[in-house]
């Protein structure tokens, strides 16, 4: 304390009290902001308290230490010990019970003056005060006192002449102690043993000394320099915690020789030990220039009885602030609630929280322990997917019975929620496999089936050398563009890209019209360029604009479509080429970048990563060459199995690429059901196809 | 994207359905209220959603009436029913009603001293429970089945079936093996021994045989089997010690079973963890190509094992693994407890010296983020503890490469 230091005490039964003394004494009233807001003057304590202050007392100059009256009434009583070794009772205001008001004032003195170093009031009887005091020579330095005996002017009358001499409560002094112990040694601490009343445990200069009143002569002691801040535990009453510098050291009094324990050293001095009130073993420690609460949660710690057992401690710290702690008090009721106090006097009001053990059910709730409470949280069911964890989804997925229609196998994605655009493609994919395969098996019995599930990548590979390009009008443009000649292979391709339909027929209309219902208008229009159709991707654009749910700019760029010239050095060229990597829309962007592409360099469309894989290899198909064709395949395959993208099953099929592919994907997300049915899909076909 | 029309209306509802009593917790509705990174995906129409302060949640809070600290929670294999066990030397049983509510079917004394957790076998080998305890014994426990006077009042009956008295030293963890590998069960001690025992025949319980003895040199906090059922991968059991001298050991270890030894042997240490482990968990592994471990200590730790592959490596000797750190965050400010993974090893729930439960959860670019805070007494998270979530010691926000890679296009 010693003027700048604060110290902080809870008031043992006016709960939401407590008392800062540095110079002076000052008494706060606590309060929750929960509900409201925090009141003008009022200090805030934490996120939901605040502090008030009621009121000042100045009356007690040079405190060393101050101790709360034990007793609920009066109140706001309180003991303080002065430098000079004096003890006087002062009260904070507000009391005004005549019964007690004598006591208020009262000074206790010591025969010769000399610091109080702490003081201690017999939790039992309520009117003894301990005070523990430096040496003075031969004289006594542990005094205890009655705060209710009268003074005594028959025992030293002269002495209270001179002392009342010019002081007007002449009446409040006592000279005379109740016991006088520790002769001719210091006391350093002091505290009450709550077994007996007439037990007190004394740090004193050299050792720990238990003094038994009923016989004043006779002291239990043990010598050892961690003489500082004895305190009793309140769930233990033999186990007892003392300090000496960096060190605490754990004692039980039933065998009062050694230390059960010393907790590890901390690099800096100590200047508080506390035991927390409201729950066992808990005791919390405070350093010099430190903003961390230390404290350690004493399961079990060794006893002197019965054989030797690991000690389990688990240290831990808090930091309750972010400035040096100066103080700390334990709330006295509240469970693990602790006050703390720093040099500039900023409190902090804070709850030490119990290890939490915690959880997960396997239907995604979370149940955890914190004290002697269970909380549990559970997910609420909502609509928001994209915050859905893959353990929700597969469950919800189940309950849909996903993965579990072999027919219609696209519906797979419906059923998965329709969500994702990766499943969609992966299950149209396998549905339109499953589709081509009965075809070609039903065309030609033979193997062709099984390369249909092998995937775009062997399908395209099985074709090499055998297709020629030729040159190809545009519709509605004077233009010709070469595109390649497609052969069974390059046809089987766009069908399972979903271009073209079932039969000889290589048509897209049916595909751009089903686009067109869905309101995709810009991967139609997309759809209808590269099939060198300029006018129905104009119109398609324009059906977009006039649309309910289109978008009015859909006009503007079927607008800069039609302007489109083949001139090299053209201004529209120009402005397309900077202009197009402005545009949101993937599939408007690669409508612009394959009209300024020069031909046969087609990077700009075949590498623009928002535009579905599917779109892009039937683009490819139609444009590539083969060595190209397979080169860009080759590459993109790779790609796919890397990022673990299920839109690259179009290509590996379920060959081991696709295996491998599948592998990535459940390693990014967990998404073990869709493989499982993927697979499961699969192996029911070949089966079909080995029994005919 | 449709989806921040729908994220936005959500979050909405939420806020009103939270006012209501009856559905008074939610930690989605928690999750959404956090700031969330810059992304231009989601950025404005979502934290405009999530703004509001009313969109909070509560936890439920359930009358757990233990007399002392509840040190481990476990569900079985459905999560239909829950155990529970404490310093008050019991373990409860709970059981999840039709409408949701947890009630004690049972709680009984287990142990002479603190029990430190109590964790359930496969219910393939019935309702069995296993717990271990300060008093330096794990102990196997199986529900009595059969009409009685319990029954009749809604309790249940457990029985113990063994004590493993093996341990000279407080048993701190206890685990059942994963199914496949049969009924077994391996604990760890203060001693620093792993011990792993085996029922040979399923149908008694009171016969359990100690296999095999693993001396880990250090004091066993935790263990966590690797629950793989892949035939690739050897059964494993990684150990955590929170063994505090101020050394610089390496505090988790992992020992693989080898076939031809029929010996577990060490297959990997994790030399950069040093400090005090409090909790260890592999996650589900669900057919990944590579183990996720998550560690508790001074921090949140993930790390990823993935095997090499076996024709690369000398026949006969442990797997090799790449190992790598995928996060790390000291958000809990100090020690952290516990960690628990989902059923899909997908979110990652911590707990720490903060006094909070937090969410971990990856994006697909194995970056990992913390996705919700929940205060241990159950109270939302306002103002300033929520501070710094955003900003985890270890991976970074990208949040644009998403679209990029995996593309943003509809597939047909």
């Amino acid at each position: 304390m010693s003027g700048t230091k604060p110290d902080i005490l809870w008031a043992p039964h006016q709960v939401d009290r407590f008392v800062v003394c540095d110079s002076e004494l000052s008494l706060y009233h606590v309060e929750s902001t929960v509900n409201s807001e925090l009141k003008a003057g009022s200090l805030r304590l934490s996120e939901d308290s605040a502090a008030t202050l009621l009121s000042i007392n100045s009356d007690t100059p040079y405190m060393k230490c101050v101790a709360w009256y034990l007793n609920y009434d009066p109140e706001c009583l309180l003991a303080v010990g002065q430098a000079n070794g004096r003890v006087v009772l002062t009260s904070l205001g507000q009391d005004h019970n005549s019964k007690f008001k004598d006591l208020i004032g009262k000074e206790f003195v010591p025969k010769h003056a000399r610091q109080c170093n702490t003081l201690a009031w017999n939790p039992l009887d309520s009117n003894w005060l301990a005070a523990g005091l430096d040496k003075h020579r031969a004289d006594f330095s542990v005094l205890i006192w009655d705060i209710c005996s009268k003074y005594t002017p028959d025992i030293v009358p002269m002495e209270k002449v001179r002392l009342s001499a010019g002081e007007t409560e002449t009446t409040l002094l006592v000279t005379k102690p109740l016991y006088e112990l520790g002769q001719n040694d210091a006391c350093l601490s002091l505290c009450w043993l709550p077994r007996d009343q007439k037990l007190l445990l004394a740090g004193m200069h050299r050792n720990l000394a238990i003094f038994d009143l009923r016989n004043t002569s006779q002291k239990m002691f043990v010598n050892t320099k961690a003489v500082q801040g004895v305190t009793v535990d309140p769930y233990f009453h033999d186990r007892v915690a003392s300090f000496y510098e960096g060190q605490v050291a754990i004692w039980d009094l039933r065998k009062f020789e050694k230390p059960v324990l010393t907790l590890t050293e901390q690099p800096k001095p100590l200047t508080k030990v506390a035991w927390c009130p409201t729950r066992t073993g808990l005791l919390a420690t405070l350093t010099r220039d430190s903003n961390i609460i230390r404290l350690y949660d004493m399961q079990h710690t060794p006893t002197p009885i019965g054989d030797e057992t690991e000690p389990t401690i688990i240290e831990r710290s808090v930091q309750p602030c972010d400035n040096y702690i100066a103080s700390f008090a334990w709330h006295p009721t509240s469970q693990n609630r602790m006050i703390v106090v720093t040099p500039n006097r900023t409190m902090s009001d804070f709850t030490v929280f119990e290890r939490i053990s915690l959880a997960w059910s396997p239907i995604t709730s979370l149940m955890w322990a914190c004290g002697r409470h269970l909380y549990e949280c559970a997910e609420e069911e909502n609509d928001n997917s994209l915050e859905k964890d893959i353990a929700t989804k597969m469950r919800l997925r189940a309950l849909s019975r996903y993965g579990l229609d072999t027919e219609q196998v696209w519906r797979n994605h419906i059923l998965a929620g329709n969500e994702d655009p990766q499943l969609k493609s992966l299950w149209y994919t396998l549905h339109f496999m499953k589709q081509y395969t009965e075809d070609m098996d039903q065309k030609s019995p033979g193997n062709k089936g099984s390369l249909v599930y092998a995937g775009i990548k062997s399908i395209v590979k099985s074709s090499l050398g055998m297709v020629e390009s030729s040159r190809h009008n545009w519709s509605g443009l004077d233009k010709q563009t070469d595109t390649q000649n497609l052969n069974e292979e390059r046809i089987l391709a766009l069908q399972l890209c979903g271009w073209i339909k079932k039969g000889t027929d290589v048509d897209v209309g049916p595909f751009l019209n089903s686009l067109v219902q869905e309101g995709e208008w810009e991967r139609a229009a997309a759809v209808a360029l590269f099939n060198l159709d300029i006018r129905r991707a104009i119109q398609i654009l324009n059906e977009g604009a006039s649309s309910e749910k289109g978008d009015l700019n859909l006009n503007v760029v079927a607008m800069a479509l039609s302007g489109y010239t083949d001139e090299k050095n053209s201004l529209w060229r120009e402005m397309c080429s900077t202009l197009r990597l402005q545009l949101n829309n993937p599939y408007l962007c690669v409508m612009f970048a394959f009209l300024t592409s020069e031909t046969g360099s087609y990077d700009g469309v075949l590498y623009e990563n928002k535009v579905a894989v599917r779109d892009r290899v039937a683009f490819a198909c139609k444009f590539l060459s083969d060595s190209q064709l397979n080169r860009y395949i080759e590459k993109l395959t790779n790609e796919m199995k890397e990022a673990g993208n299920l839109e690259g099953i179009l290509l590996t099929g379920l060959t081991k690429d696709g295996v491998d592919l599948m592998e990535s994907y459940v390693d990014r997300t967990g998404d073990v059901q869709t493989a499982s049915y993927c697979m499961l899909q699969v192996s029911a076909v070949w089966w079909q196809l080995k029994e005919k | 994207m449709t989806g921040k029309g729908v994220g936005h209306g959500a979050g909405a509802r939420v806020a009103r359905a939270v006012r209501a009593p009856a559905a008074a917790w939610s930690w989605w509705a928690a999750v959404r209220a956090l700031p969330r990174p810059p992304s231009s995906e989601v950025g404005g129409a979502d934290g405009a959603g999530a703004a509001p302060a009313e969109a909070m949640f509560v936890a439920r809070s359930i009358a757990a009436d233990h007399k002392d600290l509840i040190h481990d929670v476990s569900f079985d294999f459905h999560g239909r029913r829950m155990a529970t066990c404490s310093s008050d030397q019991s373990v409860k049983v709970w059981d999840k009603s039709e409408n949701g509510d947890w009630h004690c079917t049972a709680s009984w004394k287990t142990h002479s001293g603190s029990v430190w957790r109590v964790t359930w076998a496969h219910p393939e080998f019935g309702q069995v429970l296993a717990s271990c305890s300060f008093d330096r014994t794990a102990a196997v426990w199986e529900e009595i089945v059969g009409e009685s006077n319990d029954k009749l009042r809604g309790q249940s009956h457990w029985v113990k079936r063994t004590t493993l008295v093996d341990s000279r030293t407080s048993v701190t963890d206890v685990k059942f093996a994963p199914k496949h590998m049969g009924l077994m069960l391996a604990t760890c001690s203060a001693d620093g021994i792993v011990r792993i025992y085996e029922a040979p025949d399923v149908m008694n319980l009171s016969q359990w045989s100690l296999q095999h003895e693993i001396s880990c040199k250090l004091s066993c906090s935790c263990i966590s089997w690797n629950p793989s059922s892949s035939r690739a991968h050897s059964p494993m059991i990684a150990v955590g010690s929170d063994d505090s001298s101020p050394n610089a050991m390496a505090k988790v270890q992992i020992f693989e079973y080898n076939e031809n030894t029929r010996k577990y042997a060490k297959a990997e240490t994790l030399m950069t963890v040093t400090d005090p482990v409090h909790d260890i968990a592999f996650a589900p592994n669900l057919g990944r190509s590579f183990h996720i471990l998550a560690i508790a200590t001074k921090d949140v730790r993930i790390f990823t094992l993935k095997p090499v592959r076996k024709e690369l490596t000398s026949s006969g000797g442990p797997t090799k693994f790449e190992i790598h750190i995928v996060a790390q965050f000291d958000n809990h400010n100090s020690q952290v407890w516990r960690v628990s993974w989902n059923i899909t090893g997908t979110v990652l729930a911590s707990s720490g010296d903060d006094g909070c439960v937090r969410l971990w959860k990856a994006n697909y670019m194995d970056n990992w983020k913390c996705t919700g805070i929940l205060k241990g007494n159950g109270s939302p998270v306002t103002g300033n503890s929520q501070q710094g979530n955003s900003n985890p010691s270890l991976g970074s926000n990208i949040p644009n490469l998403q679209n990029s890679l995996n593309g943003s296009s509809s597939g047909r």
